[in-house]
Order: structure tokens, then sequence, then C-alpha cells
């Protein structure tokens, strides 16, 4: 633990002076900023070892209007954010990860943090990284109270805002948006859980660090206390995951380990219980067209069921959470595919 | 906005409709692109869920103003 000195009252009226600036400049995201200087600015560069003006990645819409994140820029905002130098090759690798096409050449993600629907990055960290940098995978898993969860969500805001220039009621078009646009980052409870972990699912190593990021709209809350029968537990989050006026191609379920384990212990596999809340997981048309709702591609099955994800690789599922009751949640995200990316390097 | 803008810098006459939800973010659209005071035709919104009958009386409510604006000679942009 690096020991802060004591400063004088004199100084913190200094750093008040900068934060007061940084809200000035229009620099923050309502709450507080720390004050970035060029020595701290360039440790995150010097921790990542890579150039300073590499530009991240074209964002188009951003292309567009002439503006461009580099490293040295998210840097910037990452320390801004409250980030350690640590952190931030989490920061870029979800930076480098969220906007990544459905396939190649696919439907670009660009747009989505502009979009009316207001959606928010997701970052979910996996492997060794979450322990040696205290992230949170446990109970208050959304929740506040750790640096390390709540500082890499909140840089990714800040470099929407202050590098992309994506701000509220210019470029950010959203109607209502949502709390997690300040932060919105977790790790998977993988000693918690029954299964393998989400990088194992991504195609990555069970020991490799890993980021994942995606862009989502909600979180609801998913209860079943009451029932011991993996059946009636899975439908309660496929009829989660049902609202049509919520309707949405992906889904993240972060099952708490209370429930991955009663599923488990019955002899569910990961990839069994995605198939099953998949199968379950849409209305009948009826009920879509009795709320004005059914799309022209739901015709096909004017006569049944329509399913709202187009396979069971429309879900993922990460265990997190406290294992101390039966919640869990259902997060609405883009569908498939989900990107991640290797932190193997800083393992 | 952004379309518009573009292919008139390719050098197409275009205008630009937004309906008046969006009139800020078009604003800072054309800002952005340089193109302060770019002049563009607000409609009433919401749009998205009119039947074909409204949507093509809002249309032809606008019909004159778009006449007009790709009438005006403002030299391009």
């Amino acid at each position: 633990m690096v020991q802060t000195p004591e400063l004088t009252a004199e100084q913190v009226a200094y750093a008040q002076q900068a934060i007061e600036y940084c809200y000035d400049q229009g620099w923050t995201d309502g709450l507080p900023v720390v004050p970035a200087t060029p020595d701290r600015v360039e440790q995150f560069v010097e921790y990542v070892g890579r150039d300073g003006s590499e530009p991240l990645q074209a964002y188009l819409p951003c292309a567009l209007y002439d503006r461009v994140c580099t490293v040295e820029t998210a840097a910037i905002n990452a320390v801004m954010a409250g980030c350690l130098p640590e952190y931030f090759p989490v920061v870029l690798a979800a930076l480098e990860t969220i906007n990544l096409p459905s396939a190649p050449g696919g439907e670009s993600r660009e747009q989505y943090p502009q979009s009316t629907s207001g959606q928010s990055p997701l970052v979910i960290v996996n492997g060794p990284i979450r322990k040696r940098l205290d992230f949170n995978s446990g109970g208050n898993v959304f929740g506040p109270g750790y640096r390390a969860n709540a500082t890499v969500g909140r840089a990714i805001r800040l470099i929407i805002m202050n590098a992309l220039g994506i701000r509220p009621e210019t470029f950010d078009g959203s109607t209502q948006g949502t709390p997690s646009k300040y932060t919105f980052c977790i790790a998977e409870n993988e000693e918690e859980s029954p299964w393998q972990p989400l990088s194992v699912d991504q195609g990555f190593g069970r020991n490799e660090s890993l980021v994942t990021a995606l862009y989502t709209r909600s979180v609801f809350h998913v209860q079943n206390r009451e029932s011991n029968k993996a059946e009636e537990v899975m439908l309660t989050f496929a009829d989660a995951m049902s609202s049509p006026g919520t309707r949405s191609g992906g889904y993240i379920v972060v099952m708490g380990p209370q429930h991955a384990f009663l599923l488990a212990q019955q002899g569910w596999s990961k990839a069994a219980v995605r198939q099953f809340i998949w199968e379950h997981w849409g209305r009948q048309y009826f009920d879509l067209e009795r709320m004005g709702l059914a799309r022209k591609s739901d015709r096909a099955n004017a006569d049944g069921f329509v399913h709202f994800g187009a396979s069971a690789e429309s879900l993922q599922i990460v265990v997190a959470g406290a294992n101390s009751s039966g919640m869990s949640a259902v997060v609405t995200s883009v569908p498939p595919p989900f990107h991640s990316k290797s932190l193997a390097p800083f393992d | 906005m952004a379309d518009g803008i573009i292919l008139e810098k390719l050098g197409t006459k275009a205008v630009v409709l937004l309906t008046d939800g969006f009139v800020r973010n078009g604003v800072a659209t054309a800002n952005r692109l340089g193109i302060p005071g770019y002049q563009f035709i607000t409609v009433p919104h919401p749009i998205m869920n009119l039947t074909e009958e409204q949507c093509a009386s809002r249309a032809a409510d606008a019909l004159q103003d778009v006449n007009a604006l790709l009438r005006l000679d403002d030299g391009g942009i």
C-alpha cells in the first residue's frame, strides 16, 4: 500500500482549484475528476508500452467530425476518472473491443453511444487480473465501493464524452440514458461458479486475463428464492428477458452463484442452460400484436412463438455476485458476437 | 445532417429534414462539420409511429419548404 503524504490546507485548496478548473473546461461527467498532470499521464502510457500518439481505432462518426482518440488522450481521461496506471490496459482493451463490428464488414457499433436508446458500455473482466487489481466480482457487484470497477467504467465514459465529443444533448442523443452510463464494470466470480468462466466460452484460456466489452441498455434483477427446480428458475430468467417493450437481440445473464449452483447440481451445463433459456425467451405473436410491437419479420411465426434472440449464442452467461440468495440479473445488450481481448501480456 | 452536409460538400444539393426533437443534435453536427448556420427543415416529432397516410400528409406539409431550400442559391458550402 502506497502511503500518500499528508497535505497542508493550502495544498488541498490548490487541488480544489484544479478540480473546479476541470469543471469550467467541461471535462467532467458531473462528478469531480482527478486533475491530470503530464507526469501522471506519462506513467499510464509507459505502463502499456505504447506510443501516446497512436490512434486507438477509427470511430467512424467521430472520425467524420475530426475526432480521434489516441493512447495519450485515453490516458488523460483514465487519470481523470481516478484509475491507477495498472488499470489502463483494461481501459484500452475495452475501447479496442467495444466497437468491433458484428462480423467482418458487418454492422458498425460506433453509433451506439449516440443512440436515442441510451446504451452504456459494459466491461467484464476475467482471469488473474481481477484479483491482482481488486476488481469486485462478489457482493454488490453492480454497486459502489471498488476503485477498479468504478474508475475503469468511468474512464470509458469520460473518453466517450471528452475524446470523442459525444456529450448529452449534442452528439449523445439518449432519450433518457441509464445510471450505468456513469460507470459499468464487473468481474466474473470464477471462484464461486460451477462452470467454466466466460473467458473459456469466448475461446481464451481459463487462466488468461480477459476483457469483454459491449453496449448494454438495462439491468433487470431476477428473483427466485422460492423454487429449487432448475426448469422453474430458468423460466424465471427467460420471462424477465421476454418483455416486448425491452426486446433486445442480445442478453448478458449475470447469474448469482446460488442460482448457478442450483442449476449445475441438477446436471445443467452452461451450454444447456443457454439453450433452455433461449427456447423460452420471446413471446407469442398475438401478444406482440396486442401491444402493437409485432415486427414484419415476426409474421413468419404469426401462429406461434417469436424468439427474441437468433440462437442460444444470443445470450451469454457470467456468474457474479455473492453466494447469498436466489438473486441474479439480466442485462439487455447488443446482439452477438460479444468481443473480448486478452490481457495476457499484463498477467 | 451529416449525410446532407457531406453530399453538399461533394457538389450535390441536399435538403436536410429533422424532426423537431433532433434540432440540437442537428445544429451540433453542422457546427462540428464546420457549417454553422446550415439551413434545414424541421417537421413535427414523432414520425416513427405515423400511418402511411399521416406520413404522406407530413411530407406534403414540408414540400414547399423543401422546394424553397432546393431553389435557394447559397453558392454551395
